[in-house]
């Protein structure tokens, strides 16, 4: 079994570094189109990551491990296949108190265009660059600190990255929601601060307690995304009439 | 006879079940939209302040009779089994209870005033005809039974944090407070209303991801604990698998706990509740939504839903001493936080802006003063703490309904709230107890907040001249802050406060005593014409003013005098976040 598990578990390892990058493309653009595309792939890998990780764990003898991964592989899986229509039609979407999810092709060529006028860098600014590097080597030494020394726990390197790449997704996560101009790419940053918890749940938490409750509090933070997503984000864009955070602070009346 | 854990189990069922079966009430009533029916809108208003009441007196009752060892609920609900074991009765939580139900109380009565203005009667028929004709109206959807509903909802989920022994549970409560909190944000439907409840989801949003990976953190602290297989503990975890985030088995079994993950769980906890507490420099979102929500709503929001996040902070502040030995690495951060908090709001309440929104920034200074207190630690400082979170909450539900009040009036003849002027002389009564409110607010004896400051600065004062052995029994969890730091913090908060007490004072000067110059307008809530320069155009029914005397005793009396089950409840409280144990 050990032989299948450790290349199961260098897959993970790999995976987890490839969402680190697409974690640094969706930072260093300034396309939403592409931030969103990154986002999708992102949610894709992290499926990927909990499924097997947790089918690792349930081989080391971790028990309900397969109720774990079918909770935690869901939500992901949803943002895959929901995040784009939910973005466009926040972004077009004139009734937006309304239950409706229907957009159409003129709706998505609509917010493709609203998404190219945000763009302004076209190059990858050297300092988010800089400013992720350093993110990450903060999280990994946080994780390296942290963790116990080789021995007292199983699967250490496993969770050494896993620890340190959540703790990055987290981190980056906050860095786009503060720095990134529009509210699309500030809402992404807050999913990517949620898959970093996603990523801590089948992680670091033992399983099936205290996880399966952590992923409860997950679908209820879910919950909370989806409120933004569906009701928050295209009113704040029907009152404001645009996506643009920076000229939403400056029209604002709230100051001071 | 009934026995304590039964009295206690009663109690709190009432206490929880009241505002959720008058949500749920609501609910239905939008469902089957019986909420066009006005009688029903009308009767559910006030069940809403009579009920919210009855949970008042339950938790009073709950506090005269508070269990001297925390206890654990025996609820048991079909589906979801047993919900009591998830829960936690003891002197500090109950002492939270008593708050939130207080403030939920005369948030509630006032609401009946706010929403008789934001829909009059004449006006709703005919708004209710036009939105279903035209949808573009939207704001005139808002009806009062969603009010009613979501305040219940949010006095429910407010109730189930003190409750909450088990820190998913905990953090699962205070996010429901967020959902719930931005749609009351954005009552009002205009834009900076929606502005400020994105900017509050947000930013609060991002706050509670810290405190849920925090919690996470403190879960693989107990990780060695969940794998025991044979044992007491196992044994404990076998039959209630739950049971390993409840704070009252990690506090029995911190010694097990790994250390680094949990001082790690503090910061990201400091960091993601003090986000919700809205402590600098996280706060960010505190002016706009404070400043903004419907005042029934700004009352709750400062009075409770701050202290609900700190309760949370406490909770993990205890922990964290416990494994640590000694107070050190959590008084230093919660004492930077509560002065950066107090430094922050400095020059916001100097400088001119809406009223509203400075008594938003004085929330973020007592907040900063609260978190100061807990910081400094010890008994004396701890206690000052915990009155001053009662003291702060009733003084500033009292400034934001008064002022609430104030402005629905003002605004009834298109008075923007800048503009507003010479209270004292148009509204005598509420304009007085606005002056003496304020007045509290600022730490003015012989008012509760003096008295809450004065035990806070005595505590820090006393660990640097008068070093006594604690009366509370060992392990005691203290700080060995340096004095010469304790002293820097005690003239920092000094010169603070002191610019503070200026500041509220000139804004309610202008807002008070200055003549008052409003237009000749018809009010539109009344119809009665106001003439240009009346001396008092306004009326001030009892009905509408009861709630802020019953505030306003309050502060008034506990400046000289604690009622004493509630001085036990805090001392109790005390020996909890000293010790774990009470």
């Amino acid at each position: 079994m050990n032989e299948l598990l450790n290349p199961l578990s260098n897959i993970v390892n790999v995976l987890e570094v490839v969402m680190l990058g697409t974690a640094l493309y969706l930072t260093i653009t300034d396309s939403v189109s592409i931030v969103i595309s990154a986002y999708r792939l992102q949610s894709f890998l992290l499926a990927i990551v909990a499924g097997t990780t947790a089918i690792i764990r349930a081989a080391n003898g971790d028990a309900g491990v397969v109720r774990l991964i079918i909770l935690v592989v869901i939500l992901p899986i949803l943002l895959v296949i929901l995040i784009r229509m939910l973005l466009v039609r926040a972004t077009v979407s004139s009734s937006s108190l309304r239950l409706s999810f229907r957009v159409t092709a003129e709706d998505s060529m609509q917010a493709e265009r609203i998404w190219r006028e945000r763009a302004t860098t076209p190059q990858p600014r050297p300092r988010d660059i800089l400013a992720i590097l350093a993110l990450a080597l903060l999280a990994f030494l946080i994780a390296a600190f942290v963790l116990p020394p080789e021995g007292e726990v199983k699967d250490l390197l496993l969770e050494r990255v896993g620890l340190g790449v959540s703790l990055t997704l987290h981190l980056v996560g906050l860095y786009n929601m503060v720095l990134k101009r529009d509210i699309i790419s500030q809402v992404i940053g807050l999913l990517l601060m949620d898959q970093g918890l996603y990523l801590a749940v089948v992680k670091i938490v033992a399983i099936p307690v205290p996880a399966e409750f952590f992923v409860i509090s997950l679908y209820f933070y879910t919950l909370i995304t989806m409120f933004i997503l569906i009701f928050l984000l295209p009113k704040v864009r029907q009152v404001t009439n645009t996506i643009d955070s920076a000229r939403i602070a400056d029209e604002s009346t709230l100051e001071g | 006879m009934v026995t304590q854990p039964e009295l206690t189990t009663g109690l709190v069922i009432g206490i929880v079940a009241i505002p959720f079966v008058v949500c749920a009430l609501g609910a239905l009533s939008l469902i089957f939209r019986w909420r066009r029916w006005e009688p029903f809108e009308r009767a559910l208003g006030y069940a809403s302040v009579v009920l919210s009441g009855v949970c008042l007196v339950l938790s009073g009752v709950l506090a005269v009779n508070a269990p001297a060892i925390a206890l654990k609920p025996g609820i048991n609900l079909p589906l979801l089994g047993d919900v009591g074991s998830l829960l936690l009765v003891d002197s500090l939580s109950i002492y939270f209870i008593l708050i939130v139900n207080l403030i939920a109380f005369v948030a509630s009565w006032n609401s009946i005033a706010y929403l008789r203005d934001r829909f009059p009667r004449r006006e709703r028929r005919i708004t209710v005809e036009s939105t279903e004709q035209n949808d573009t109206s939207r704001s005139n959807r808002r009806n009062p039974t969603g009010f009613h509903t979501l305040v219940n909802l949010f006095h429910f989920t407010m109730v189930l944090v003190p409750l909450a022994d088990n820190l998913i549970l905990l953090w699962i409560a205070i996010e429901a407070t967020t959902l719930v909190s931005t749609v009351l944000f954005a009552f009002d439907n205009k834009r900076e209303s929606w502005e400020a409840a994105w900017k509050y989801l947000i930013i609060t949003s991002t706050g509670i991801i810290f405190a849920l990976l925090g919690t996470m953190f403190l879960a693989n602290a107990a990780k060695g604990l969940a794998v025991l297989r044979e044992g007491p503990i196992a044994d404990v975890l076998i039959a209630d698998p739950n049971a390993i985030m409840n704070w009252t088995f990690l506090m029995d079994h911190v010694s097990l706990l790994s250390k680094d993950f949990v001082a790690l769980s503090f910061l990201f906890i400091v960091v993601g509740y003090g986000t919700k507490a809205g402590l600098a420099p996280m706060h960010t979102w505190l002016p706009d939504g404070h400043g903004e929500a419907p005042s029934p709503i700004s009352a709750l929001l400062s009075g409770v839903l701050l202290k609900s996040a700190l309760y949370a902070i406490l909770r993990f502040y205890t922990l964290t001493n416990a494994k640590l030995g000694n107070a050190d690495f959590t008084s230093t951060a919660l004492l930077v936080a509560g002065l950066l908090s107090l430094l922050v709001a400095t020059p916001f309440i100097l400088k001119s802006n809406k009223f509203k929104r400075v008594l938003a920034y004085h929330s973020l200074e007592h907040m900063g003063i609260i978190t100061f207190g807990i910081g400094i630690g010890g008994e004396i400082a701890l206690f000052g703490a915990l009155l001053h979170t009662l003291n702060h909450a009733v003084t500033k539900s009292l400034m934001f309904l008064s002022f609430g009040d104030v402005l629905r009036r003002y605004e009834r003849i298109g008075v923007a709230q800048t503009d507003i002027r010479g209270v004292l002389r148009s509204m005598p009564i509420t304009g007085g107890i606005l002056a003496l409110g304020g007045l509290a607010l600022v730490g003015t004896p012989p008012f509760n907040i003096f008295m809450s400051e004065l035990i806070i600065l005595w505590g820090a004062l006393s660990r640097v001249l008068l070093p006594v052995a604690s009366s509370k029994p060992p392990p005691i969890y203290a700080s060995s802050i340096p004095n010469w730091v304790t002293l820097g913090a005690v003239a920092l908060f000094m010169i603070s406060t002191t610019l503070i007490f200026y500041g509220l004072v000139r804004h309610l000067a202008q807002v008070l005593l200055h003549k008052a110059d409003y237009p000749a307008a018809d009010d539109k809530a009344t119809g009665v014409e106001i003439h240009r320069g009346s001396e008092r155009p306004f009326h001030e029914p009892v009905l509408e003013l009861a709630p802020l005397l019953i505030l306003l005793t309050v502060v008034i009396l506990f400046g000289v005098w604690i009622w004493p089950p509630l001085s036990q409840l805090i001392s109790n409280g005390v020996t909890i976040v000293l010790t774990g144990k009470g």
